[in-house]
């Protein structure tokens, strides 16, 4: 448990006495500064584009920073694809998904990590398949299943489907964890007499909470990402999410440059804002769970 | 970033899960006597996978094995699909150019991932704090947080031959002759999207990479360099060495993820110039759903799902093996 | 990416023209442009209570008349709760059927014509048939039957059959040419294939080439405008119907000729160096801005081009050959799941009306049943000198993709591959193999 909260911090001192810098490792600094600069280059690029009039862009090309930012193309791109609607869709599945994935990732984990139930590893290892099959491999029956249930162009489908998808590495992440859990607490709880059942909503849970809401925070931004499944399962407009929109903007909104730096633009935004406010967590859930 | 993250957890964590299996010879006996009500929690989860995976997957392999169009009723071929596949020089070009993109998702950000991390864990962090280090990571992880719909929609804008933001900048500084047509040729064109999926992934790795890092001992780092080993003698010796988990972790689902790599094809290329560029996932999607025939793309995205699961199984093996040598040591 | 439907073709809006397109001219001239009309008012038994329309028209003639049209079907219909979908060709090409195949259909859309498309979903029965409709609103009479071919499928397969959409504008692919700069450099519009490679060599000695967007839909235009330069109808039918089989050798004076001629002019620099990497949206662009004199584009592009281009006046002229790419436009057709087939008939009456056909006409489309006195628009005008002679020498050869689906992408990147690398021999084994492979 405690592996899981803690932050990879750096050891020791770093912070409290710095070693000596001499020219070489401000090169070094320089060439690493320079390395990021070009990194996040292209994002750059989409900016100053995005804000710059069409005419503008022909007189001075695209290196350029707008001299007076126009925000003309962004509003327009967004009043075009209704990019609001395309937003609504995106956090509907990006909240209620790992909703279900945590709610199923986490009853089956503490089968696995607190009950270690005999067979856990074989079923560790039919979870496992999750990562390997490709989704090209289960589309089509996906979607021949949503059009019999009458779920075809409804986000609830894209829900569901990915709920149970990424409980697999819930269950993965939340099992390794929860194998973990001090046996201390769960011998002091049966002794009084607690039922299992008991003890996994009053005890495993709430200790477990840090832990789930780093996993609710990537399983946002993955659910936020899919593409395939939503392409082939959402054909209105009106059910897109921001991901999928992205895909169908060339040629359609975007016949110029900078139309088309700004729909990128406006495309990264949300996923930018939210990485910078969930920064920590990320950093942490990257690691989560990693090789000890 | 997605399949990627969710396999590399996933990996992680099931490194992991093998711990409890010592553990168990450990404790087992606390909890023994009423495991098997456990397995009513196991219930809801399984029946979901079992019915929303395996049920497609199961299916699927059932469509491969018929001529279909997608209406109607499929019609069952036998092997037919699988026996065309074998002939099908394009299927088999696809995968040639998935070890494109293991090389640029995998590979790649692996040898490079561990040496911008051990730059920044303990080069810059040193000497120029840990904030210096934080930024410059976040600022390569970025990369990573985006839809991959929209890195490919802002790299096809910045790599357009005439338009594009590359080749001005190129014909701007003078070098006129690396201003290529990046997406338009067929030499170029998978290159091109290899090097965005480096941009892509290096994030990834160095995350990682450097989360591995901070569990390793500083006293062997210290103990090397009172003995006057240089900082690059450390890192091949020390730094490298002691990652092993974490770079058979990452190896292991940025493959994965490599094998499976879609949505940039989709938007960047169409699997073109010719074929230049089309991958096992994209050739399946376009049988699917371009030329409706269904049965034929569900042999392929089949034989890709063996396919990954048969070298999911051989890389942990591999890492198995080493980290139990390892422990023997 | 709608454009790169381009395969929609359109009768030209005089009623002559349409005429001329089918072989039998004459019949449809005098009928069209009196009767049909305004029909906008229809009974309202058991009217239904929603109206879901789709079509991927942007930014086009079509697009500005069809939602007018629409605004009148509401006024028309108060107690209707009208909603309408901005879709791409794309969805429409990758995921229709599956569309139409589920309870989120439309009951009215604008749907792309040819076997792979509007012909697969005939045959699986869902699309609704519109003969009935026909027969009652007079479409069968007032449309020529090189109109209405287009929507005719038997067995999926393109030509003639029940009646499943219905074409109400035409368009074609034509040249579009600088008009400043020929007149400046002496330069003067080509009437045989020879004068068009005597221009393009003229313009590479000036620094100048053709723009094209070889990484999309305009090299697989291109393409087979080139095929078409030698082409009958009759090897046109063998390619779209598989009446005889095709040729796709090297020395085929169609293909071969195409394969051969696109390799040549690469050789010699007719093309942009990087032309493969072009999309079409840059070259318009290059165009509209002067950086290149001429274009191969649909008339799709008229409107743009008129808004877009200024400080050099624009004009059309035919490719040089036997046929033209082009044909009646974009299908409307009522999916079989449709809520309100009566309510989308008489939509489709609508467009049809003399009011709207002119209506398109003025905003730069191709009409087919206009009242040509009506139409003043310059580059509805424009549009028109060049679409008159094609459809009067009966020379539209449609669009190349419409054999066998997926087509369209196959083509789309082995012409790419083909600018890039010159080979038309391996240019025409992917084309060719891929429709025998898939032929019926």
């Amino acid at each position: 448990m405690s592996a899981l909260t803690e932050t990879p911090t750096k050891t020791k001192k770093n912070k409290l006495e710095l070693k000596r810098r001499t020219a070489a490792s401000w090169f070094i600094f320089g060439a690493l500064l320079l390395v990021v600069i070009i990194w996040l280059f292209p994002f750059w690029m989409a900016i100053a584009n995005a804000l710059k009039t069409k005419e503008e862009f022909v007189a001075s090309g695209p290196l350029s920073f707008p001299k007076h930012p126009y925000l003309g193309h962004i509003s327009k791109f967004w009043g075009d694809v209704n990019f609001s609607r395309k937003l609504l869709n995106s956090i509907i599945v990006s909240t209620l998904a790992p909703l279900i994935s945590i709610f199923l990732s986490f009853f089956s984990a503490y089968a696995i990590g607190i009950g270690k139930v005999r067979g856990k590893t074989a079923i560790l290892g039919l979870f496992m398949i999750a990562f390997t099959i490709p989704q090209e491999a289960m589309v089509y029956p996906l979607y021949i299943a949503a059009k019999k249930l009458g779920l075809y162009d409804n986000l609830l489908s894209i829900v569901i489907i990915f709920g149970v998808l990424q409980s697999a590495f819930g269950t993965y992440l939340l099992s390794s964890v929860l194998s973990e859990f001090p046996e201390e607490i769960l011998e002091a709880a049966k002794i009084d007499g607690a039922s299992s059942f008991k003890i996994m909503r009053s005890i495993v849970f709430p200790l477990l909470m840090p832990t789930l809401l780093v996993l609710a925070t990537f399983l946002f931004i993955w659910d936020w990402n899919e593409f395939l499944i939503p392409l082939v399962l959402l054909p209105s407009n009106d059910h897109q999410t921001v991901a999928l929109s992205m895909a169908y903007t060339t040629g359609q909104w975007t016949s110029d440059p900078t139309a088309r730096a700004a729909a990128a633009l406006l495309g990264a935004t949300p996923s930018i804002i939210f990485f910078f406010v969930f920064q920590r967590t990320l950093m942490r859930g990257v690691t989560m769970g990693s090789v000890k | 970033m997605s399949a990627t993250e969710i396999a590399s957890a996933g990996k992680k964590s099931s490194h992991k899960a093998k711990t409890p299996d010592t553990q168990k010879r450990r404790k087992a006996k606390g909890v023994g006597e009423r495991r098997g009500q456990y397995y009513f929690y196991l219930i809801p989860g399984l029946v979901a996978f079992i019915t929303v995976i395996g049920g497609s997957f199961f299916y699927n392999v059932y469509i491969s094995f018929t001529k279909w169009n997608g209406l109607g009723h499929p019609r069952w071929v036998g092997m037919q699909n699988y026996t065309k596949l074998m002939h099908d020089h394009t299927f088999w070009q696809s995968f040639v150019h998935a070890f494109y993109f293991i090389a640029a998702m995998s590979i790649i950000p692996t040898f490079l991932g561990v040496f911008l991390a051990a730059l920044l864990f303990d080069y810059v962090a040193p000497r120029f704090g840990n904030k210096s280090a934080a930024f410059m990571r976040a600022g390569m992880y970025m990369p990573q947080i985006v839809p991959l719909t929209i890195t490919g929609i802002l790299w096809a804008w910045l790599l357009a031959p005439t338009t594009g933001v590359i080749n001005n900048f190129l014909i701007k500084v003078g070098l006129d002759q690396f201003a290529l047509n990046w997406l338009g040729e067929e030499k170029t064109a998978i290159f091109s999207l290899s090097i965005i999926m480096v941009w892509v992934q290096i994030g990834y790795t160095i995350v990682i990479f450097m989360s591995g890092m901070s569990r390793l001992d500083p006293s062997l780092q210290e103990a090397a360099q009172i003995d006057g080993a240089s900082w690059f003698q450390r890192f091949r010796v020390i730094t490298w060495a002691q990652l092993g988990p974490e770079i058979g972790v990452v190896l292991l689902t940025t493959t994965v993820a490599a094998l499976k790599v879609f949505a940039p094809v989709y938007v960047m290329t169409g699997g073109g110039p010719g074929t230049a560029t089309q991958v096992p996932a994209f050739f399946s999607y376009f049988h699917f759903f371009t030329t409706t025939k269904v049965g034929y793309g569900a042999a392929v995205a089949t034989v890709l799902s063996v396919l990954l699961t048969i070298l999911a199984v051989i890389i942990l093996n591999i890492q198995n093996r080493q980290e139990q040598g390892a422990n023997k040591r | 990416m709608r454009n790169e439907s381009t395969k929609t073709s359109k009768k030209s809006s005089k009623a002559v023209k349409v005429a001329a397109l089918a072989a039998a001219a004459a019949l449809a001239l005098a009928g069209c442009s009196k009767s049909g009309g305004d029909a906008a008012a229809t009974t309202a038994a058991a009217e239904p209570t929603t109206f879901k329309v789709w079509w991927y028209e942007k930014d086009t003639a079509m697009a500005s008349t069809w939602a007018d049209a629409l605004e009148e079907l509401k006024a028309a219909h108060p107690n209707v709760t009208v909603t309408f979908e901005l879709k791409t060709w794309d969805q429409i090409q990758k995921a229709g059927n599956a569309i139409l195949d589920s309870d989120q259909a439309p009951d009215l859309a604008e749907w792309n014509k040819g076997n792979a498309t509007a012909g697969s979903a005939s045959q699986a029965g869902l699309l609704t048939d519109l003969t009935p409709y026909a027969a009652k609103y007079g479409w069968d009479t007032r449309l020529p039957e090189s109109a209405l071919l287009y929507g005719r499928y038997t067995d999926g397969l393109m030509g003639k059959g029940n009646l499943y959409g219905l074409s109400t504008y035409g368009e074609y692919v034509s040249w579009f040419y600088n008009k400043d700069y020929f007149t400046k450099n002496n330069l003067t519009v080509p009437t045989t294939p020879e004068e068009l490679d005597a221009l393009l060599a003229t313009l590479k000695s000036q620094g100048q080439t053709m723009a094209l967007g070889g990484a999309g839909y305009q090299i697989v235009h291109l393409a087979y405008a080139l095929a078409l330069t030698n082409a009958s109808q009759q090897w046109v039918s063998d390619f779209q119907f598989f009446q005889n089989p095709v040729d796709f050798a090297p020395t085929s004076k169609e293909w071969g000729y195409a394969a051969a001629k696109i390799a040549d002019w690469k050789k010699k620099g007719y093309f942009d160096s990087k032309v493969s990497g072009i999309s079409p949206d840059d070259a318009v662009a290059a165009f509209e801005a002067g950086k290149n004199p001429l274009i191969l584009g649909g008339t799709w592009l008229d409107d743009g081009i008129q808004k877009a281009t200024v400080g050099f006046d624009w004009g059309k002229f035919q490719n040089p050959g036997a046929l033209s790419v082009g044909s009646a436009g974009n299908l409307l057709v009522i999916p079989s799941r449709s809520k309100a087939p009566d309510l989308a008939a008489e939509f489709i009456d609508l467009v049809l009306s003399t009011k709207y056909q002119n209506e398109l006409g003025n905003s730069g489309g191709l009409p087919l049943l206009a009242d040509a006195a009506a139409l003043t628009n310059p580059v509805t005008v424009k549009s028109y000198s060049v679409f008159d002679s094609i459809v009067k020498n009966n020379q539209l050869g449609m669009y190349p993709d419409w054999p066998v689906p997926g087509y369209y992408e196959t083509q789309l990147a082995a012409g790419t591959k083909l600018l890039s690398d010159g080979d038309a021999a391996a240019y025409l084994k992917t084309i060719g193999d891929f429709y025998e492979q898939n032929k019926p």
